[in-house]
């Protein structure tokens, strides 16, 4: 596709910055804007089947009802929609057969951000679909998976691949007019990942996708769908950086998780997106969508460390739908200078004996505000169900803010319910201490913070925890207050 | 708001806005920012977040005649009070049913004679504190109401003993709005109980608030109690405080019977070294619907406040708690705790709860918890071990449950009312 004048001019003005690093790749990319056409187009591109056009025209008159949601605890200016340019993906796509053949612009961009494939191929033995903006250039380890029957692909690859699978699966969690959001995300979305698990098989290595938002003005609309069927188990990870920008970019992701019966998955993320500079300015807005379906005596686990964006909005939940099934929801949220976080989680029970655990640990710093909103749901099916919530908030400026909005609504008398929440400052006595052994007060409050996000880094797979105690500790480097 | 909810409203505005007489002819200077709010202002609904779980359609939807004033009393649950008695029948303050016993520093009156005599006093507190800009409902009394209790205390004025305020409303399809002024000068100090009555069977619609002004070295306590015993009753009770420094406002509410009602606690913490408690219990049965909205408002430093609503529900009952905590950027020092615990008796009852804090200071402790469960059977099989009848063992769990927050009632003679021995 050619270049309209502007693209070229942003494209140009794009590379001046002087932090941060964009990627000089040639891309493919749509003139900005939203209607029926540009879905058409998104859709043509893609060679996608009728009925998926279908489902995401649908999707965007739907959306063309709704009204951007006011209620998050958050104040930003909304991003014009028609101002984005919906469909970006880099001009080589590499058909590959090694590394080597690669785009070695690409190969740099991965090893800045830490991702080196054959390292990550070799040493550690995760399989890496990475995502840079919407199309997957790089998939490894695929022959491996392959032999377990275990697909692990890009969504634009699954259906063209396995359309009855993603037929069956999409949108059956997170409804194309379920909120705002998601149902922008429905009508463009332009890739993601696919991960299924066939019965009774054990995904023997950590599932991981990096994404990247990489060309300016391409919003990232990523669609995960990961299905774990009966008796399986999957552990997948997901970090997110982004390159210093100083307008705000929109990410709005849809992530789907099934568990069928007696199914485990394992859903961490680490999300460091530029959160915008120390006045404010840029920073990315992250209004991500993300759900599992329980069935019987399965398991869904989420684990977040949330540290980048300069807006979040996200609540990954959990349907308790079979019975004895289990819903965890781990997460550290870290705000500082203006960031700006709503987050927390919804389970939602309602089959019986089904079980669920809420750790939140926020923790802002500078002149952010930290909210946590959740739901604990039980319906008058939901016998004996059991739900344990714990949401600390710690509080490191006397200029930022420490929120939470829980909803309890319990419809059954065998249900037990407890929340408890407290918020506190970083305690003098223990700073002094560390103090008092040699440390400066960067660490002793590096240490302290890590202390208290224990409970959660811990449920991290271990390389994810690493570098989210880095993270933890980059994140807050200057917040002393 | 849709054309249809524009309609229902002017249509259930419309009952009202025949009167003369009301309070607000004597403060013209809130005239047209009420008028404004009931034109605004919509009727909550689902979607509207202070009132999501709790429906105002039975409201909106029934036909309401104002009530008269000299409709007769039901009984009243304190008929061996020997102190000052205060009664208002339908909203209006009814001298002659009551006994008031003068004192030194107190002036205690009807809203209505308080307009002619004490209109500067008047005029500068009333519908301060409230949110008639925000609440439909709260606009709604602010349009409509004629009269309710005026009491001002002055300087280091400490009653001998408690004032008994009754509010009974009456007749067939009555609605009353009535409107409380209740202030303390610095170093006062005031004890009250606070009672609520639907009479007998009849539909009501009571749109109740008061504000109250703790002054400087105050002291307030209120124990109020609210029994509507009709099915087709509703009642929004309204309270709004402000605290000045080193006062102390401690409020109870135990709701013993209410088909629906609406309990909202507003506290604006104004002054440093100020003290809130705030406490309530409810205990619901058949299709009873109780929904307590509270909020503490922490705007200086050095604060405590303490908060513990306890529940039981039964039968098809539902129950709401919405706790809201703010601790403003300055108010550093604050130590704000909250708690809520509810029983879920039967599968067909429900409870939702929402303890909200809202912080912008770090140097603070703040915490809240809610629990939703059942009797732990250990405790129950504990006690029957030791030859308690299974329903004696529940009964007694019950009250040892609730029994936390009756003990911080101030009057026996409310305590009373749940079987409590002083």
């Amino acid at each position: 596709m050619a270049y309209e004048g502007d693209d070229l001019l942003e494209e140009v003005t794009g590379k001046e910055y002087e932090f941060g690093f964009t990627t000089n790749i040639e891309s493919d990319k749509a003139p900005p804007g939203l209607n029926e056409d540009i879905i058409r187009l998104i859709s043509s591109k893609k060679n996608e089947p009728e009925w998926l056009l279908e489902w995401r025209l649908d999707a965007f008159a739907k959306w063309s009802e709704m009204q951007e949601p006011e209620w998050a605890h958050v104040n930003y200016e909304k991003p014009d929609f028609q101002s984005i340019s919906y469909y970006s993906a880099p001009k080589k796509k590499p058909q590959l057969d090694s590394l080597d053949d690669l785009d070695p612009e690409m190969r740099a961009t991965m090893d800045k951000l830490g991702i080196s494939i054959e390292e990550q191929k070799r040493l550690s033995g995760v399989a890496v679909d990475f995502v840079m903006d919407s199309v997957s250039v790089a998939t490894s380890f695929k022959k491996k998976l392959g032999e377990l029957g275990i697909i692990f692909c890009s969504m634009s690859e699954a259906v063209q691949e396995h359309p009855e699978l993603v037929k069956k699966y999409l949108g059956t969690v997170v409804p194309k007019q379920d909120n705002f959001y998601a149902a922008l995300n429905s009508a463009v979305f332009t890739d993601g990942s696919f991960c299924y698990i066939p019965k009774g098989v054990r995904c023997p290595m950590e599932l991981s996708t990096y994404f990247r938002i990489n060309e300016s003005g391409t919003g990232q609309f990523e669609r995960t769908l990961v299905v774990a069927d009966k008796g399986s188990y999957v552990s997948y990870l997901e970090g997110c950086t982004a390159p210093q920008r100083d307008e705000n970019q929109l990410h709005a992701a849809v992530v789907e998780l099934i568990a069928l019966d007696e199914a485990e998955i394992k859903y961490s993320t680490v999300q460091n997106w530029y959160p915008g500079d120390k006045n404010g300015a840029g920073g990315v807005f992250n209004f991500v969508t993300k759900r599992g379906l329980c069935e019987t005596r399965s398991k869904i686990s989420w684990t977040q460390v949330e540290t980048g964006s300069a807006v979040t909005w996200k609540y990954p939940s959990c349907i308790l739908k079979g019975d004895h099934s289990i819903g965890e929801f781990y997460s550290v949220a870290v705000t500082n200078n203006y960031q700006q976080a709503d987050t927390g989680t919804k389970m939602i029970h309602i089959g019986k004996n089904t079980n669920s655990t809420i750790i939140s640990k926020g923790i802002s710093a500078g002149k952010s505000q930290n909210s946590y909103r959740g739901l604990v749901s039980i319906n008058a099916s939901a016998k004996n169900a059991r739900n344990f919530s714990q949401c600390d908030s710690l509080l490191m400026t006397d200029r930022c803010g420490a929120h939470t909005f829980p909803y309890i609504e319990v419809n059954n008398s065998s249900a037990k319910v407890e929340h408890e929440a407290t918020t506190s400052k970083i305690g003098e006595d223990q700073i002094f201490y560390c103090l008092q052994r040699g440390l400066n007060e960067e660490q002793a409050i590096s240490l302290i913070v890590n202390g208290y996000a224990k409970d959660v880094l811990n449920k991290l797979p271990m390389e994810f925890a690493v570098e989210a105690q880095k993270l933890l500790a980059i994140s807050l480097e200057g917040s002393v207050g | 708001m849709t054309p249809v909810q524009d309609h229902k409203k002017a249509a259930f505005l419309e009952q009202f806005s025949k009167d003369e007489e009301v309070l607000l002819a004597s403060l013209p200077h809130l005239q047209a920012s009420v008028k404004d709010a009931l034109e605004e202002l919509e009727i909550p609904h689902r979607r509207t977040e202070s009132w999501k779980y709790t429906r105002v359609n039975k409201i909106i939807n029934k036909e309401w005649k104002t009530g008269s004033s000299n409709a007769p009393s039901s009984n009243s649950l304190f008929p061996n009070w020997e102190g000052s008695r205060v009664v208002l029948v339908n909203g209006f303050f009814r001298e002659d049913l009551s006994t008031l016993k003068p004192e030194d520093g107190l002036v205690l009156t009807s809203m209505k004679d308080a307009s002619k005599q004490h209109g500067e006093v008047l005029g500068q507190h009333c519908a301060s504190l409230s949110g008639q800009k925000e609440e439909l409902f709260e606009a709604h009394n602010l349009a409509f109401a004629k009269d309710g209790l005026f009491l001002h205390l002055n300087k280091n004025a400490a009653l001998k003993g408690s004032i008994l305020l009754e509010n009974h409303v009456s007749g067939q399809r009555t609605s009353a709005q009535n409107r409380n002024l209740i202030i303390l000068e610095q170093g006062a100090q005031l004890n009250m109980i606070v009672a609520h009555y639907g009479d007998q069977e009849d539909p009501i619609f009571s749109n109740d608030l008061s504000e109250v002004f703790v002054g400087e070295n105050a002291q307030f306590t209120c124990d109020l109690v609210q029994s509507y015993q009709g099915e087709e009753q509703f009642a929004i009770n309204t309270i709004w405080a402000n605290q000045a420094k080193n006062s102390r406002f401690t409020l109870s509410t135990s709701t013993l019977q209410g088909n629906w009602v609406r309990n909202n606690v507003n506290v604006r913490v104004s002054g440093e070294n100020c003290e809130t408690n705030l406490y309530g219990t409810y205990q619901l049965r058949n299709k009873q619907h109780v929904d307590n909205h509270t909020m503490i408002d922490h705007k200086v430093p050095h604060c405590e406040s303490n908060e513990h609503y306890k529940g039981i529900l039964y039968d098809q009952s539902t129950g709401v708690f919405n706790g809201k905590v703010f601790v403003r950027e300055d108010a550093q020092k604050t130590n704000a705790f909250q708690q809520n615990g509810n029983i879920v008796m039967s599968d067909n009852a429900s409870m939702n709860s929402k303890p909200e804090l809202e912080i912008y200071a770090d140097d603070v402790k703040c915490s809240h918890g809610s629990t939703t469960g059942q009797f732990d059977e250990e405790a129950v099989f504990y006690l029957m071990a030791r030859g308690i009848s299974e329903q004696n063992a529940r009964e007694l769990l019950v009250k040892a449950f609730v029994g936390e927050v009756l003990e911080k009632i101030h009057h026996p003679e409310v305590k009373a009312l749940f079987g409590e021995e002083e």
